[in-house]
């Protein structure tokens, strides 16, 4: 089947993609917003995987 | 996606054997109440997802779709109760067909079997049973509360899933924010007893060197210039001093940690702490008196949906008849309880604060008290003290976590006093310690450097959590915040073209009379508010001034706008159970024109009650003579007659 340019789940995926690319933006969430975006990618993210792609080890002081 | 050609039911609801030739085209089922109309639809619903939503909704609590799906008199013989559909995918023209029984539900047998496009499409189809419309659903959209109706439209547009993030969002950023709070708790009491060891007024680098250096003068150690994160302030101290302590115990700190205690207590026991415990008992007691209110909290939602769906007849819960007035009295009364209860229960958590906060520097001080016990040169029984300890922080707990209140009620009531054995143990520490002698100058500044030096370390350790977790809380709010932001502006965006869209297939189906007519529809966050223009008088709520003819109009428009934008050319299906029953006769011919006109490539499968319907469909042209099939009469031994 072609890929549907209006296709629902498309319309989560760009406001999802949005979202993770403005994040993006801002230099320090770059990396997370990366870690969001493969934790996203899975249908239904758990909270763990959020927590882990927001409190990035390498963030704590 | 795809277009129906033809139903096969069997044994199915109260249907015992039906065909029906559809060939892809608009197809109408007409017949009076009772008929076997709405068995039609959800054999096609259950044919397609495995489920019938009117066995599965709020309100079907003692349904299943193993007991009542089957016919009345196959409950026993699941396997024969099975529906048929033969259809075509639209976009590949590809023939397929699907026959699923109710006892292998989730199973079913799908022709041809290993084709990954009807595997494909079938899947979507399942996951996303919105393309069967009744009444009921229908008017969610339109007369729906605004948290509910962004539930309905956001399932409809398949945008569910960003309501879950953005609740995953939330909970985690309110997680860390609960954390970080009982953190700063810890660290303040980290810093008193810091600021009680080192015996200094308050806590900054300058009080704390000061203090340090003249212990460390009095050593012959060198002056500590500088403080930083990895300083000690015992530095130098087990190389340069090999005098062998009196006591394990730094006396003079010990006995101010004492004193902190009996503060403590003291505060706990005082008329100011009393009264804020009995008001808040007070409260509760209060709250406790609509405990079964309490409970239903949570079912909030149903009784605003009671509500909604209240057809000035029966209670849609229980099919209970009332006096129309009455039930919307009492539901209203109820509602206005459970608001006054929500905001009473927040206030009372508020009022607990100071209380668990006195409970939980009570509890530290104990902690610190009772551990200088086995370091006496005779150890003292410290089990009254841990006894104590544990029940102030289990009462603590329970009146962080309020409910069941009855629970939290009895943890309050408790007499807070410490219990004679406890005050003994107390005494017995307080008087060893006092029996230490005095230590000499130096070894009083040798204990005050290594009890400094643990409790220093202490703080810094908490006040490092601290910080990760307030970085982890602005973190997850700026998240939060940032997900939310581009939400609400791309769901407006959207909105805004299904808004438009709306007007327009509302005008088109009301020319004669709202030729002008527009609507709002409104995003905020987690809710969408519906407005509509009322012959331009101003916007107001549908159910303000509009007919109920008028609002089954809006709903079908709402509807037709967001499968349109949310399936665009793949909107290929539409099944229609009743809907439009208060649509006058002048206005049908308009609905009919619009689905005709404006959605040609969606086969629509409708039911109705109404004969006159029936003709109008056929005059407009939406359906021929062999689109359509008379349901005749209804007996529970043959079933639907067509």
């Amino acid at each position: 089947m072609k890929p549907n340019p209006t296709d629902p789940k498309t319309i989560s995926d760009r406001i999802i993609k949005t979202f993770i690319d403005q994040l993006s933006a801002r230099g320090d969430f770059e990396k997370i917003a990366q870690k969001l975006e493969k934790a996203i990618l899975d249908k239904y993210p758990s909270e763990q995987l959020i927590r882990a792609a927001l409190f990035d080890e390498e963030r704590a002081p | 996606m795809i277009r129906i050609h033809k139903v096969i039911i069997h044994e199915f609801r109260g249907i015992r054997e039906l065909t029906l030739e559809m060939q892809g085209e608009n197809f109408v089922v007409c017949g009076a109440n009772g008929t076997g109309k709405s068995g039609i639809i959800d054999a096609v619903e259950f044919a397609l997802t495995g489920n019938i939503s009117r066995l599965s909704g709020e309100g079907t609590k003692d349904l299943s779709l193993m007991k009542h799906g089957p016919h009345v008199d196959s409950v026993k013989s699941p396997e024969h109760a099975y529906v048929e559909l033969a259809f075509s995918i639209v976009a590949s023209n590809k023939q397929a067909s699907i026959r699923r029984t109710i006892k292998d539900f989730s199973r079913p047998s799908i022709t041809p079997h290993d084709d990954p496009e009807v595997k494909t499409v079938l899947k979507h189809i399942e996951k996303h049973p919105e393309f069967v419309l009744s009444r009921r659903e229908l008017m969610r959209y339109i007369t729906a509360k605004p948290g509910d109706r962004s539930k309905e439209i956001q399932a409809l547009l398949r945008l569910d899933r960003l309501e879950e993030l953005r609740l995953l969002f939330q909970r985690i950023y309110k997680a860390s924010e609960k954390e970080a709070k009982q953190l700063k708790q810890n660290q303040h009491i980290a810093q008193e007893e810091l600021i009680r060891a080192l015996g200094i007024t308050h806590l900054s680098a300058t009080t704390l060197l000061t203090a340090v250096n003249t212990h460390r003068a009095l050593l012959s150690l060198p002056d500590i210039l500088q403080l930083q994160n990895s300083t000690s302030i015992k530095e130098g101290l087990t190389t340069t001093n090999t005098i062998t302590p009196i006591s394990k115990i730094p006396k003079a700190q010990a006995l101010e940690d004492i004193k902190n205690l009996k503060n403590s207590l003291n505060v706990m026991m005082k008329l100011e702490f009393k009264t804020v415990c009995q008001s808040a008992l007070g409260a509760m007691i209060e709250l406790n008196a609509n405990a079964a209110e309490l409970e239903q909290l949570s079912k909030k939602n149903l009784l605003e949906i009671a509500l909604e769906f209240f057809n000035d007849i029966h209670c849609p819960v229980c099919d209970t008849a009332w006096d129309a007035e009455k039930f919307r009295v009492l539901i209203n009364y109820k509602l206005t309880q459970l608001t006054a209860i929500q905001k009473k229960k927040t206030d009372l958590e508020k009022a607990l604060e100071p209380i668990t906060k006195t409970l939980d520097n009570v509890a530290c001080a104990l902690k610190t008290v009772s551990e200088y016990a086995p370091q006496l040169t005779n150890p003292i029984d410290v089990q009254p003290l841990k006894t104590y300890e544990s029940m102030l922080l289990e009462t603590k707990i329970q009146l962080c976590d309020l409910l069941p209140l009855q629970k939290t009620i009895h943890a309050l009531d408790v007499d807070l006093t410490l219990p004679d054995l406890a005050k003994a143990a107390l005494r017995e520490i307080e008087q060893a310690v006092e029996a230490i002698p005095d230590p000499s100058s130096q070894d009083a500044a040798r204990e005050y450097l290594i009890l400094g030096q643990e409790r220093l370390e202490k703080y810094r350790e908490i006040s490092r959590q601290l910080k990760v977790m307030d970085t982890r809380t602005k973190t997850a709010k700026y998240v939060n915040d940032q997900y939310v932001k581009v939400m609400d502006a791309e769901l407006e965006k959207i909105y805004s073209n299904v808004e438009q869209r709306f007007s327009d297939l509302y005008r088109m189906m009301n020319s004669s009379d709202e030729g002008a007519f527009d609507a709002k529809l409104t995003s905020l966050t987690g809710k969408i508010d519906l407005s509509v223009d009322f012959y331009g008088r101003g916007f107001f709520p549908p159910g303000a001034y509009h007919s109920e003819g008028h609002q089954d109009s809006m709903g079908l428009c709402l509807y037709l706008a967001l499968m349109r934008y949310a399936l665009g050319d793949h909107f290929t299906l539409a099944v229609f159970d009743d809907v439009l029953v208060s649509v006058d006769a002048g206005h049908r011919r308009a609905v009919c024109a619009l689905l005709k006109q404006q959605f040609p490539n969606t086969q629509f499968i409708l039911t109705t009650h109404d004969d006159t319907w029936l003709q109008h469909m056929k005059t407009a042209g939406l359906i021929q003579n062999h689109q359509s099939m008379q349901l005749k009469t209804w007996d529970v031994n043959v079933g639907a007659v067509g």
